[in-house]
């Protein structure tokens, strides 16, 4: 009996695992479903095409983590993605040291979230409008650049950080690993949390909410920026019209993962699970041959439903 | 002229000015702290009393004025620099992170370190830390538990435990005891008492609850329409006194005489359950009676609202109105059925902040005053001018935004809101909490205007002194259960208190 109960308290007393059960039940039956029904899908090749497509995304949607939790919506990573890729590729064919190109095109990304995060701190803009705005313009930015240029074979140093399942799946674990830390060691990371939960009651505790901001819409934008460059070295070029409606990806992957549309609450743990439903998802629906524009419906609402799960949790929460 | 000498001001606030579209909150106001005390600051609802202590926290920025700290002119752009010069703020509204876990929510901002220049938080400090902050008030909480799934008091207590600290100067405490029972108000007051005895801290304590003044308070600064109307020790100022500085004149009589109820009963509750909250209550309201229901925090007066009203459901139990009987499944069915409730926690529960005092009115009203689906506004607009007036509202007009109404006005709208909605039932869930001395009174009027109509009142409420003058019985509650009936005028307030703690031996009061 006694032990019986002690043994109930130990399930309770480890909350992160109970947060992440839902989604990674919900994971472990879609991915037995496509399994049973489509005999192609499970082969080690189908499973390997599955991480490697999830690791770009993922990386990108850890960056998406930290911003979200804070309720700072970020519209403009996909664009972001495509800058990045083209300001490195533009360092890489003028003959710049490989180190120095990706340095430079991880700082062109934290500069798109500077600017993200200026924009909304001090104009007061809504997010979703703001970076809607600089959707366009990042884009516009990157066709200035690389429009006209044909940026391919790059130096072999360079093609190996995209290459094989291992290329990327080394930058995702360094995402994550980043990401981790920040929010759970740091205080920044901490106050994302209280930022997203409760803007107001945020400032008043003292915390430089603006600057806060900025410093996460950066950590978006440079995620976003290592996910192109990891994907421009995979592909082995550069272009410009990369990425597009990626961010609804992205966003989609942290949400269904359980993290908040509307901020407080969330994890990057919870983002793995959830990139990887979404990738699970589109890969099935194309190993099942499910016609392309059912496969966007689908993905559409799952997003709702995953959304929606979270207002109800908040309902009940309150 | 003491602004140069160190030792005699913690904080002192010269001149401030703070105008509001429409008001002129703060009138020049001079207010000045000592080290080691505790200042209460006192004024009806309106007065200025949280946007003085918000210009200090940065919170607001004033128009005019200067303000020193130990002597020194400092600028206080943002709360940032408050915190940073050791003020300490306890907010009216409840200001947590509710998807945070109570430990981050009392370091928020004030984390311990492990690395100052990593900016690595230190966990496990801060989990020890905020353990021993709560101990202090005697209440047993997870640690981990998010603030959201607390009650509001629990909230309270979490709030104050945060502010507590010994690295403050001053510490303001805004109507902390608005939601607190006796234990936690006399645990408040032995840290508040140790901190300023051992720590030397001063405070700035904000209440509506007027003998607490003297419990607690060495000086106390009045303010009126924005005006300090005077600063006196605590000990030179009798209880009329102060409230007629506070008032500027008489106090007429605060509770009305009652009628004797009708013989018709309004309504009856019979065998309501609800697992955990609640064990088969009876009890019956006539029409123009009030039947007061007290108890301790956690006895179950706010859940046996809540479950007649509709807002929660029942295991068990049948509900009569006027004789017959009826199921509220929702809130909005307890209206239709004529039961109304006016929620304790107001600011969440009672009304849209971002609305004018006008639509808030109108909100459970607007089928009574439609004819053919057309709002008529004629009436509702003479019906909200009308109670605006009834509940002396402070405000520029029925259009102003509720979100700009000092925090005693806008629990006067909630109330204004509920009367309109012409109910048989009323229970109002702690009616005059954090309403000032007036506002009482016309609340209490308004009330017995309503027994006159043959209306029956539950009213739950944790001031023991408003049970024993504003009900016909009285209910005590404990852990879910109604565990003794008086008849108006039979109990003492000891005698409710023994009951609702339950125990004869070793009460305290
Ligand atoms: N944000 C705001 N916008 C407009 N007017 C405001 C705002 N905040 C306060 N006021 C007005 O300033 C005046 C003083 O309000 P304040 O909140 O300081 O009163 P108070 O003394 O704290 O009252 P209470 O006891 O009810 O809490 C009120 O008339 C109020 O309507
Ligand atoms: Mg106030």
């Amino acid at each position: 009996m006694t032990t019986l109960a002690t043994r109930f308290k130990k399930v309770q007393l480890a909350p992160q695992v109970r947060d992440i059960l839902p989604p990674l039940v919900g994971l472990v039956l879609i991915t037995a479903v496509i399994g049973i029904l489509a005999p192609t899908f499970r082969q080690w090749a189908a499973i390997a095409n599955v991480f490697e497509n999830a690791s770009i995304l993922f990386i990108m949607a850890t960056g998406m983590t930290v911003a979200l939790i804070a309720n700072c919506l970020d519209l403009s990573v996909g664009s972001t993605y495509a800058l990045v890729s083209v300001v490195t590729g533009q360092l890489l064919i003028n003959q710049v040291p490989v180190p120095l190109a990706v340095l430079g095109g991880l700082v062109a990304g934290i500069l798109c979230g500077v600017v993200n995060g200026l924009i909304v701190t001090q104009t007061g803009i809504p997010a979703l409008i703001a970076t809607l705005g600089t959707q366009l313009a990042f884009r516009g930015v990157a066709n200035m650049i690389g429009a006209a240029v044909d940026m391919s074979r790059f130096p072999p140093e360079f093609d190996i950080l995209g290459s094989g399942t291992w290329g990327p799946v080394i930058n995702c674990i360094i995402a994550f690993g980043v990401v981790w830390f920040f929010l759970n060691k740091t205080k920044l990371g901490f106050h994302a949390f209280a930022i997203g939960g409760n803007e107001e009651v945020a400032r008043l505790a003292g915390i430089p909410v603006n600057r806060n901001k900025i410093i996460y819409y950066a950590i978006c934008g440079l995620m976003a920026g290592l996910a192109g460059i990891v994907y421009t070295a995979r592909v082995d070029m550069a272009a410009v019209n990369r990425g597009q409606g990626m961010e609804l990806w992205a966003i989609a992957g942290v949400v269904v993962g359980g993290t908040s549309l509307v901020g407080g609450v969330g994890s990057v743990v919870k983002t793995i699970i959830g990139v990887l439903i979404i990738s699970v998802l589109q890969a099935g629906m194309i190993h099942l041959h499910v016609p392309s524009f059912w496969q966007q419906v689908a993905t559409g609402a799952l997003i709702i439903v995953a959304v929606w799960l979270d207002f109800l949790q908040r309902k009940t929460r309150a | 002229m003491g602004s140069s000498s160190k030792d005699q001001y913690v904080v002192e606030m010269k001149n401030i000015v703070k105008k509001f579209p429409g008001v002129l909150a703060l009138d020049h106001v001079n207010f000045q702290i000592r080290p080691g005390e505790v200042h209460v600051l006192l004024g009806e609802n309106g007065a200025g009393k949280s946007t003085l202590i918000k210009v200090l926290s940065g919170a607001y920025l004033a128009d005019e004025g200067e303000i020193y700290i130990e002597g020194q002119k400092v600028d206080i752009k943002s709360p940032h620099t408050a915190i940073e010069q050791g003020l300490r703020f306890i907010y009216q509204e409840l200001s947590l992170v509710k998807d945070l876990d109570i430990a981050r929510n009392m370091f928020l901002g004030m984390e311990p370190m492990r690395s100052a220049r990593l900016g690595l938080v230190d966990w496990t400090k801060l989990y020890a830390q905020a353990g021993e902050l709560l101990q202090r008030f005697h209440i047993d909480l997870d640690l981990h538990k998010t603030v959201g799934r607390l009650s509001v008091t629990q909230q309270k207590i979490v709030e104050i435990a945060r502010a507590l600290t010994t690295q403050a100067k001053l510490i303001v405490l805004d109507e902390p005891t608005d939601v607190l029972e006796d234990q936690s108000r006399h645990d408040l007051f032995e840290v508040i008492r140790r901190l300023k005895l051992e720590h030397g801290i001063s405070f700035v304590y904000i209440s509506h609850r007027y003998r607490e003044v003297h419990e607690v308070g060495d000086r106390v600064t009045i303010l009126r329409d924005g005006q300090n109307e005077g600063t006196y020790d605590v000990k030179e100022l009798d209880f009329d006194a102060m409230i007629e500085h506070m008032i500027g004149g008489q106090l007429k009589k605060q509770y009305p005489d009652l009628t004797t109820p009708s013989q018709d009963e309004a309504l009856r509750v019979e065998n309501l359950s609800r697992k955990g909250v609640l064990n088969g209550i009876s009890l019956t309201i006539k029409k123009g009676e009030i039947l007061g229901v007290t108890g301790l925090m956690g006895a179950g007066k706010t859940e046996l609202g809540r479950a007649i009203a509709g807002a929660d459901s029942l295991d068990s139990g049948d509900i009569y109105v006027h004789g017959q009987k009826v199921k509220c499944a929702n809130p909005e069915r307890g209206i239709k059925n004529g039961i109304a409730y006016l929620p304790e926690d107001r600011k969440v529960l009672g009304l849209i902040q971002a609305h004018s005092i006008r639509s808030n009115y109108a909100l459970p009203s607007l089928d009574r005053l439609s004819v053919a689906g057309l709002v008529q506004h004629h009436r509702l607009d003479q019906e909200a001018q009308e109670y605006m007036m009834k509940l002396s509202v402070k405000a520029p007009s029925m259009n102003t935004y509720v979100r700009q109404l000092s925090g005693g006005n806008q629990q006067k709208v909630v109330v204004a809101k509920w009367l309109g909605a012409h109910a048989k039932v009323l229970i109002f869930d702690e009616p005059t909490r954090g309403i000032d001395i007036n506002g009482k009174r016309e609340i209490y009027r308004v009330m017995e205007e309503l027994l006159e109509q043959g209306v029956g009142i539950l009213m739950l409420t944790s001031d023991y002194t408003e049970a024993l003058e504003m009900s016909h019985r009285i209910i005590v509650m404990r852990r879910g259960s109604i565990c003794k009936e008086f008849k108006r005028g039979e109990p003492q307030e000891t005698d409710i208190l023994r009951e609702a703690i339950g125990e004869v031996d070793g009460v305290k009061v």
